[in-house]
């Protein structure tokens, strides 16, 4: 039979070296946390530049986000790494006469959807104002999404939906936020970083 | 390091995935019965009463373009007095072992009465929500068989549905065992098979070796009848609680034995995918229908045709007889009217020759056939029985069997008019006005003695003094000239010529007399052209066009007409880079003579267009024009080759599917390294369902290098370069992807 002593250390029996070594590691380990950190958010809030000098439009959006220049707007991303709705920022412009007044616009965009969105609603207008002031109109909407596949089994998505409408230089622009209801409010201020940075 | 070493697990876990074969695995060159089946949809018919849909027709349909196109019948989708329902819905198949399910609203796109063939365009969705320009998905679709090429004895395969009831798309084996001749198809106009096809299969496909679509299972419902089997009666139309003899029965017609050649709706399919419609701007879009009710009279039999017309009039053949039609008159009939040829042999029924009862695909009225060529025909006595719209209209006997008669005959008669040496010129078959009509008819086996007679007839009228009563003088065998001098003159319209020997009628033709005399030949149709402007109006005074450099809205063509009778069956065919994508017959309906006829095109793709103007089946003139590059573009999606490619996204660490996950395909041009997340390098997006399953609405095509990206939020990234199939992979493809929490 053999004895096993264990002899059990005390910090109080530490030296000033080891306790500063001890010290060290984990200042050295919360300055690799908070760069792992940095460099996570750095590489989620890395945006790409996008410029369309037909449309004259420059803005930046969030890299990794699909960019879609082939249907009836200027500019589409959309977030495909989110698992549910994918999160939309969409600009487009359209042609106005002198006699053209915002109203008019959002009835024309409330028409067409009622057409082909689920239980399109208009959940209210409110004033806007742009980065430089300018005035704009808000309107929120909500409808429901569904996977257009008729061949699986697609749930449907509750989205909210925000445009910003303004008219300027003879023509409206249209930037429109679109994004599952359950994180809207999250991921809106992407919406509004991309308002301030966009240039038209 | 870890994290890499993690990445390179997943990339390789991606490359070990699961490849599970599909119950009808096949190699890509194969019939794929699956996708066939996926391409057929349910078809019903429905009136809006109240706040109910009445379902008032239904039928089966086939998917035929990606984009939404579906071929099916016109009597079961087009609104008349049987089917009288104002609203097209589809169902697609989700689930092949199921019933399918209703997902689509649908308009006509193009539609051929007559022939029974309708292109349908999913519009909506089932709720009556349009559907956006380009988010349709891609759906599975059949590729269009070339039905020229079909063979007696040739195994078909038939896709469609055999009930109303629980039962998922069917399939029907079967030979086909005879063509059927009609003049507006020619030989092919109809296979005949001894498959056993219920009615609800009819709008459906027929299927060759290749998986390709060769025809179309037709028949139509001759009325609706409470006591008639082939009609069911499914709901509470009339919503008195019962569901009875009152309610509305829904026509299912009985078992199918013809097949609508897919050929025919070769030019419907791309006038329907290419948007193109035709208007005819000068005759009005209502035809005035007959109110005498259709009749057939004047049966008679020959041995073969020649331009439409019969070679002689027989009233026996010999044994090892390969041919024969029945011609007789017809009037009074429309596309709606529906007709039937039943064929005894020694009073048993033929199922062979018979032709169950379809739509008539004629004119209102003229000289029709039906019959076969090239397939031998057992001695017997054959009794043809026409019906018209279910009941007996006339019949005719023939008698095959025994030696060559060596019998006197008239034959192969041909008009035109005489030059000095005694030769008939022109066309054959439309004259031009003038004094004198010629025909030149081939005798055989004359015994000089024998009396003979020829009599003309103008509009169906005997023309006083044209009879005449000889006899004959001209020899045993040779060719001669009877002429045809009206007092008057030759007026347009429509003449016919026959000829008897001993009282019996021997050869019978027809011709049609239009336009002023140039020559031996006809000028009916002249200064055909091209013409745009902003309106019809304006389209009358507008300059000519051959070419025009960039896309227009509508593309008008003229032409001028003389000397035609109203009632003159006259034709006009639109084609596109050489390919017919529109046709119509009809009589003739406006003055005798004008100018400026006016037909247009709405937003023509670039092309080259060409109308061509005929009268019995004779090209009179035509007119070409090139819009922008003067070809059509390609389409990439139009290939119907390639692989179905689907599976399930699953958590590695629970194995259960995520839903939600989007899974990029990158075009073959671009690696992963190029992709910057544009739109336009993307080849296609799939999305996976509450189960994790998903499928490409693209087939991948093969030997292609294609790559794949997979992000989901709380996943690790999966990208993978050099995704390619080939002929040995399995078709369809399906794989299940593990996702690693990050």
């Amino acid at each position: 039979m053999s004895i096993l002593e264990v002899n059990i250390s005390n910090n109080s029996q530490l030296t000033q070296r080891q306790r500063w070594s001890i010290y060290l590691s984990y200042i050295v380990i919360l300055i690799f946390l908070y760069i792992g950190f940095s460099l996570r958010q750095s590489s989620l809030n890395r945006v790409t530049m996008y410029t369309n000098l037909e449309a004259g439009i420059t803005a930046l959006y969030p890299a990794r986000w699909l960019l879609d220049e082939t249907g009836d707007y200027v500019l589409r991303v959309r977030d495909m790494s989110n698992r549910g709705f994918k999160t939309v920022i969409q600009v487009s412009t359209l042609p106005v006469t002198p006699d053209t007044v915002e109203r008019n616009l959002l009835d024309r965009l409330s028409l067409n959807r009622s057409q082909t969105f689920i239980d399109y609603t208009i959940l209210g207008y409110s004033d806007y104002f742009l980065p430089d002031e300018t005035p704009a109109i808000a309107m929120s909407y909500t409808f429901v999404s569904r996977d257009a596949s008729p061949f699986l089994e697609g749930v449907s998505t509750v989205v909210v939906g925000l445009d910003i409408l303004t008219i300027q230089r003879g023509q409206a622009l249209i930037m429109t936020f679109r994004a599952d209801s359950n994180t809207y409010e999250q991921t809106l201020p992407i919406f509004e970083q991309f308002i301030q940075d966009i240039d038209y | 390091m870890i994290q890499l070493v993690r990445f390179l697990k997943i990339s390789f876990l991606l490359l070990f995935v699961t490849t599970v074969m599909s119950s009808m695995a096949q190699s890509a060159s194969e019939f794929d019965i699956n996708r066939i089946k996926r391409a057929t949809v349910f078809i019903y018919q429905a009136r809006n009463q109240g706040n109910n849909l009445i379902i008032t027709c239904v039928s089966t349909g086939t998917i035929v373009s990606y984009d939404g196109l579906i071929l099916t019948n016109a009597h079961s989708t087009v609104r008349d007095s049987i089917c009288n329902g104002d609203t097209i819905i589809v169902a697609i198949n989700v689930d092949l072992n199921e019933p399918p399910i209703p997902k689509y609203r649908a308009e006509i796109a193009q539609v051929d009465e007559g022939l029974d063939i309708a292109l349908l365009q999913i519009t909506r969705e089932l709720d009556g929500r349009l559907i956006a320009d380009g988010t349709l998905p891609t759906l599975p679709f059949v590729e269009i068989g070339d039905s020229s090429e079909v063979t007696i004895d040739q195994n078909i395969t038939v896709v469609g549905y055999t009930n109303i009831d629980n039962q998922p798309v069917g399939i029907t084996r079967g030979t086909i065992t005879a063509f059927i001749s009609e003049p507006r198809g020619g030989d092919r106009s109809w296979f005949k098979t001894r498959s056993t096809i219920p009615g609800t299969m009819s709008g459906g496909g027929a299927y060759n070796s290749q998986g390709q679509l060769i025809g179309i299972p037709t028949t139509a419902p001759i009325t609706l009848s409470n006591s008639d089997a082939s009609c069911k009666f499914i709901e509470d139309s009339n919503l008195d609680g019962f569901i009875n003899n009152n309610d509305q029965c829904i026509p299912i017609g009985g078992f199918i034995s013809s097949i609508r050649p897919s050929n025919f709706a070769r030019s419907l399919i791309r006038g329907a995918s290419l948007g193109l419609n035709v208007d005819i701007l000068t005759i009005p879009d209502v035809r005035p229908n007959p109110i005498d009710p259709p009749k057939f009279s004047r049966l008679f039999f020959s041995p073969s045709v020649v331009n439409g017309l019969p070679s002689t009039v027989v009233g026996s053949l010999p044994a090892n007889t390969n041919s024969l039609y029945l011609f007789f008159d017809y009037e009074n009939m429309t596309s709606e009217t529906v007709y039937e040829l039943r064929v005894t042999r020694d009073g048993v029924p033929d199922s062979i020759f018979s032709l169950p009862p379809v739509r008539w695909s004629g004119s209102q009225r003229g000289l029709w056939y039906i019959g076969s060529r090239d397939q031998p025909w057992a001695n017997g006595v054959y009794e043809f029985n026409l019906l018209i719209n279910g009941f007996a209209a006339d019949s005719e006997t023939v008698i095959i069997g025994g030696g060559a008669a060596v019998t006197p005959t008239f034959s192969n008669v041909v008009f035109g008019l005489l030059d000095l040496q005694g030769n008939i010129l022109g066309n054959g078959y439309v004259l031009p006005t003038g004094s004198i009509a010629s025909a030149r008819f081939v005798y055989a086996n004359m015994i000089d003695g024998t009396n003979w007679t020829s009599l003309w007839y103008f509009n169906g009228q005997e023309i006083i003094g044209s009879r005449t009563n000889e006899v004959w003088s001209g020899g045993e065998n040779g060719s001669t000239v009877v002429n045809l001098r009206p007092q008057g003159g030759l007026f347009p319209g429509t003449y016919r010529l026959e000829l008897y020997i001993n009282n019996a009628l021997s050869a019978t033709s027809d011709f049609v007399v239009a336009g002023a005399q140039e020559g031996p030949l006809p000028i009916i149709f002249s200064n055909a052209r091209y013409t745009i402007a902003q309106s019809p109006f304006e389209a009358l005074n507008t300059p000519k066009v051959t070419s025009l450099p960039n896309s227009v809205d509508v593309l008008y063509a003229l032409f001028d007409w003389q000397q035609i009778a109203p009632g003159t069956v006259w034709t006009v065919r639109w084609l596109v880079d050489g390919e017919l994508f529109f046709e119509l017959t009809e009589p003739w309906i406006t003055t005798e003579s004008g100018k400026n006829f006016l037909l247009s095109l709405d937003n023509p793709p670039d092309g080259t267009y060409t109308v061509e103007l005929l009268v019995n089946d004779l090209k009179i003139t035509e007119a070409t024009a090139s819009v922008g590059i003067g070809q059509l573009a390609i389409d990439r999606f139009a290939e119907a080759d390639g692989t179905p490619f689907g599976g399930v996204v699953i958590d590695a660490a629970t194995q259960n599917g995520i839903p939600n996950v989007s899974i990029i395909l990158i075009r073959e041009d671009f690696s992963i390294s190029d992709f910057v997340w544009d739109q336009e390098q993307v080849f296609a997006i799939a999305t996976t369902d509450r189960n994790g399953n998903f499928q490409f609405d693209r087939p991948l095509v093969l030997d292609t290098p294609y790559s794949l990206v997979i992000e989901a939020n709380g996943y690790l990234p999966i990208t993978i370069d050099g995704f390619e199939l080939d002929a040995e992979s399995l078709n369809p493809l399906i794989i299940t992807i593990e996702l690693v929490h990050d």
